[in-house]
């Protein structure tokens, strides 16, 4: 899908009258909220040191990710339109992690006391942050990079290096055979991972950095060096159960290590490395034990990334179900706000039917009142959604009479190859298959972010969206599911 | 807000970030320019902007008329042209051009038709593009030529230039209408300057095993060697095989596409070349087309003149692959005159960073007759990568060669080649001895 973006590029000057203006109305607001407070204390402050920074940052689709103080993974991002030269993160914890991407990898991390205020500039292609609140060394504020020039001769690490060749070899669509680079680097990236942890002993002893710096980055070396035994490069797998029952219990299992980024990010990549599987049918190796602060982080993202593919009603009850066992309330509204995000939301289609016919959506839910429908969204550039038509035809035939309709409503942009295609695969039925004609300004469709298609939504008889990722139409789940809704409502 | 904090910010801004800011900003390079381009109407989309002597760099404008164009600062003192189907050419220094928020007006051009003495086909651009590739035989060489031609490859990160190649070359070539690995390559001089690119180790060897990964599938793969891939580029070379854009079938899915995929084409303008008319038609997937894939074509005897192929590589068309390809008449036969084929360097994992590779080759001297034909031990091999340290390095043809320095390289473009060392200390020490 074509996206345009609107870059505003702002004169310097401008940019710093700006920054003035807009951090002074910005810290005016936010002393105001927390009410007589000194705002200096709970709080980071970063401000961009200069324009050619900021164009570096927006070029390399940089961003800055930290784990907020519930929970939740927050992104600062240096593209779009924003033109604001500082941002505030507010904080009750005493330090808080930073992590610099670019071109969405991670390069560097960066670990801040509460009250800092930081300048973020750029020096030979490289993030370069400078607290101007506190004395401190230039390790202190950026251990990484300091790491990187003077353990590494590249931007990279050996374990980045590792990762990038496991990506492209075991995770990717054209495996390669990679074997026994793969083995060389592990070990190249174990061997790092040893002079990294004395490294930054000695910096520790020499008072370069402070203690808990010194702890924190010798923690996540030791846990990267733990992370690295599960990668089976022989077998071309990663043990995904025996690194969650490592981790589970272990120093790193505390509720402090949960608000980093790279603990964040390792149950992101536990979850990637499995199969998905759906919270309704079995017992997940992600929720077996949700007691201890790695287990409920795992919990919320299982959560988080399967009950978009349950209907409303389901995802209602398994949210509820697991509710006390999440780290906190924001947790829950976070993930209730995600289920309830259709709730009064029109569906806002412009439709065009065979034979030019043009109607909106909601005419035709209105017209197909009492009805359950199931909306096969598709694209005839599409050809897995073209191969199941068979499938969606088939299950109209058979559910029809229980008071089912299949609706087929393309996403192209190209009218005449839509009209083609329809008529080759015989999903040319009058009332039931459309075009969308206002894509790119529909609401509902921005809602639901149809980049992936085929998607299945299934509406009620009363017209309303009951689920947004409903099941293949050849699977058996959407027949289990059908038939409860079909003949449970009669 | 309380005074106290007040009090706090503004000593906060204006003694320590005010000051950094403006040191910033005085030393600030300039390599990038934005702004907004319009008509007398409305903003205009897909305008192609280009640096007049540097046109590798170029941009297009966005749906809502927005550009950012992006050069080596060293190119400072180019100027830009600003081109769209329909409209006047618009040339503007970069130095009269801010940083950002520039605007640029359009004034619409209208074709006087009677002007025009021979029309291509009255809007029917099938049989006139059918006529050039028909007329391929015809207007280009038959026989076995030679040219001699000087290649040079330039490097950028768009920040600074960080590579150059030179070659002499000669090439000897048979017939346009025999398979191209029959032609023969050889490198007479050669020279080539340090790498100051950030070249990724480990993302290279990724590359080699995908490489050999490939299922060999015979010579119609494109071959490692970046010269011979240059020479190949040459479209017309290769419209025996139906993947090219000049084939007698494939050139129907190019200009014109297909029901899933329509191109759309439009007539731009023509201009006066001796007796001849050559016209100009640009095509492409946008209606009205873009204007930076096009032909060039003699009305007379449908010969190419220039052909420009871009091919984009994201829906933001910020990543692509741009062919030039232009041709001189020489006798009877129409040669290439220049090749170039602008490429992402692909030496980093971050294909974010935009390294570019610029190849180009130009062709002075063709030769028809008394042929010394080159030994085959001496010529290129598709499989090889071009290396510096396997030719020597003489110093004398390089200087004082009249022939070389009409196509002088860019002053600005040493400046930033010597930012550690003379070119010519590099170039004694990538060579062998």
């Amino acid at each position: 899908m074509l996206k345009t973006k609107l870059t505003f590029q702002i004169n310097g000057m401008t940019l710093i009258f700006l920054g003035i203006i807009i951090a002074l109305l910005c810290s005016c607001n936010y002393s105001g909220q927390i009410s007589g407070k000194e705002n200096q204390g709970n709080q980071i402050v970063l401000i961009i040191s200069d324009t050619l920074s900021f164009d570096f940052l927006r070029q390399q689709k940089a961003s800055l990710k930290y784990i907020n103080d519930e929970s939740l993974p927050v992104t600062i991002g240096f593209f779009g339109d924003s033109i604001t030269n500082h941002w505030i993160i507010p904080t009750d914890r005493e330090m808080i992690e930073l992590v610099y991407k670019e071109n969405s990898q991670s390069l560097y991390s960066f670990l801040f006391q509460k009250g800092d205020t930081l300048l973020l500039s750029i020096h030979q292609r490289n993030p370069w942050i400078k607290t101007i609140n506190r004395e401190t060394t230039p390790y202190q504020d950026n251990m990484e990079v300091m790491r990187n020039r003077e353990l590494y001769p590249s931007n990279y690490t050996k374990l980045q290096d590792f990762y990038f060749l496991w990506n492209s070899n075991v995770a990717s669509v054209t495996p390669l055979d990679l074997k026994d680079e793969l083995n060389y680097v592990k070990n190249e990236a174990k061997n790092s991972l040893n002079a990294e942890l004395s490294w930054i002993d000695s910096l520790g002893k020499a008072k370069l950095v402070s203690e808990k710096v010194a702890d924190f980055y010798s923690s996540k070396a030791r846990f990267e060096l733990e992370k690295l035994k599960f990668f089976d490069v022989d077998n071309g797998k990663f043990d995904t159960e025996a690194a969650i029952e490592s981790i589970l219990g272990s120093e790193w299992d505390s509720p402090y290590n949960f608000k980093n980024v790279y603990m964040n990010d390792f149950v992101d990549f536990l979850l990637t490395s499995k199969a998905p599987d759906i919270l309704s049918r079995q017992e997940s190796v992600f929720t077996k034990d949700t007691k201890t602060p790695f287990g409920k982080a795992m919990l919320f993202k299982y959560l988080e990334q399967s009950l978009p593919f349950l209907s409303f009603a389901e995802a209602e009850v398994w949210l509820n179900r697991y509710e006390p066992e999440l780290t906190n309330k924001a947790q829950f509204d976070f993930l209730k706000a995600r289920n309830s995000a259709f709730i009064g939301q029109k569906a806002d289609m412009d439709l065009m039917g065979l034979g030019k016919n043009l109607t909106v959506f909601e005419e035709v839910l209105q017209q197909k009142k009492g009805n359950y429908l199931y909306i096969d969204l598709w694209a005839a550039w599409c050809i897995p959604c073209i191969r199941s038509f068979p499938a969606s035809l088939a299950l109209h035939e058979d559910y029809n009479d229980l008071g089912f309709e299949v609706v087929y409503l393309s996403i192209d942009k190209n009218n005449k190859f839509w009209e083609s295609v329809v008529e080759k695969y015989h999903i040319a039925i009058p009332n039931r298959s459309f075009v969308v004609m206002n894509l790119e300004e529909s609401e509902f469709l921005n809602k639901l972010n149809v980049d992936l298609i085929p998607r299945y939504l299934i509406f009620d008889k009363e017209g309303k969206l009951i689920h947004q990722n409903a099941p293949k139409p050849d699977s058996k789940e959407l027949r289990v599911l059908l038939e409860s809704l079909l003949f449970n409502s009669n | 807000m309380n005074s106290h904090s007040m009090k706090y910010l503004l000593t906060f801004f204006f003694s320590i970030i005010f000051p950094i800011m403006l040191i910033a900003q005085s030393g600030m390079d300039k390599n990038q320019v934005s702004g907004i381009v319009k008509d007398e109407v409305s903003v205009v989309p897909n305008v192609y902007i280009f640096l007049k002597n540097h046109p590798d760099f170029n941009s297009l404008t966005d749906s809502k008329g927005a550009f950012k164009l992006r050069f080596p600062e060293v190119l400072k003192n180019d100027t830009i042209i600003v081109s769209h189907v329909g409209y006047l050419k618009v040339e503007i220094p970069l130095e009269s051009l801010r940083e950002s928020s520039n605007a640029i007006n359009l004034k619409n051009r209208t074709i006087e038709l009677k002007e025009i003495t021979v029309r291509p086909e009255e809007n029917l651009p099938v049989e006139f593009l059918q006529k050039v590739i028909q007329n391929i035989p015809n207007n280009y060489p038959e026989k076995r030529h030679h040219m001699t031609g000087l290649y040079r490859k330039v490097s950028t990160n768009y920040e600074e230039f960080t590579h150059l190649v030179e070659a002499q070359l000669l090439v000897e070539d048979i017939a346009y209408n025999k398979d191209v690995t029959g032609a023969k390559i050889k490198i007479q001089n050669f020279r080539a300057s340090d790498d100051f690119a950030e070249i990724d180790s480990t993302y290279l060897l990724f590359l080699r095993k995908f490489r050999d990964s490939q299922p060999f599938t015979g010579y119609n793969v494109v071959p490692d060697n970046p010269i011979i891939q240059l020479y190949e580029n040459n479209f017309i070379r290769k419209n025996y095989l139906e993947s090219s854009p000049l084939n007698v079938k494939g050139y129907s899915d190019e200009f014109f596409g297909s029901i899933e995929n329509p191109v759309y084409q439009e007539f731009i303008g023509y201009e006066i070349l001796d007796k001849d008319t050559i016209y100009t038609i640009a095509y492409g997937t946008t209606d009205p087309p873009i204007g930076t894939s096009y032909i060039k074509v003699n009305s007379r005897d449908f010969a190419v003149i220039e052909y420009q192929v871009t091919r984009y590589m994201d829906a933001e068309r910020e990543l692509y692959e741009q062919f030039l390809m232009k041709y001189k008449k020489f006798g009877e036969k129409y040669y290439p005159e220049k090749l170039v084929h602008k490429v992402i360097r692909f030496v980093n994992r971050d294909i974010g960073a935009h390294q570019m590779d610029i190849h180009t080759v130009w062709f002075d001297e063709v030769k028809t007759e008394k042929l010394k034909r080159i030994p085959f031990k001496e010529t290129l091999k598709r499989d090889r990568l071009l290396e510096p340290n396997h030719f020597k390095y003489e110093q004398d043809f390089w200087e004082n060669n009249a022939w070389i320095n009409s196509h002088a390289l860019d002053t600005a473009i040493i400046r930033s080649l010597e930012r550690y060392r003379s070119l010519e200390e590099q170039f004694k020490s990538n060579a062998k001895d």
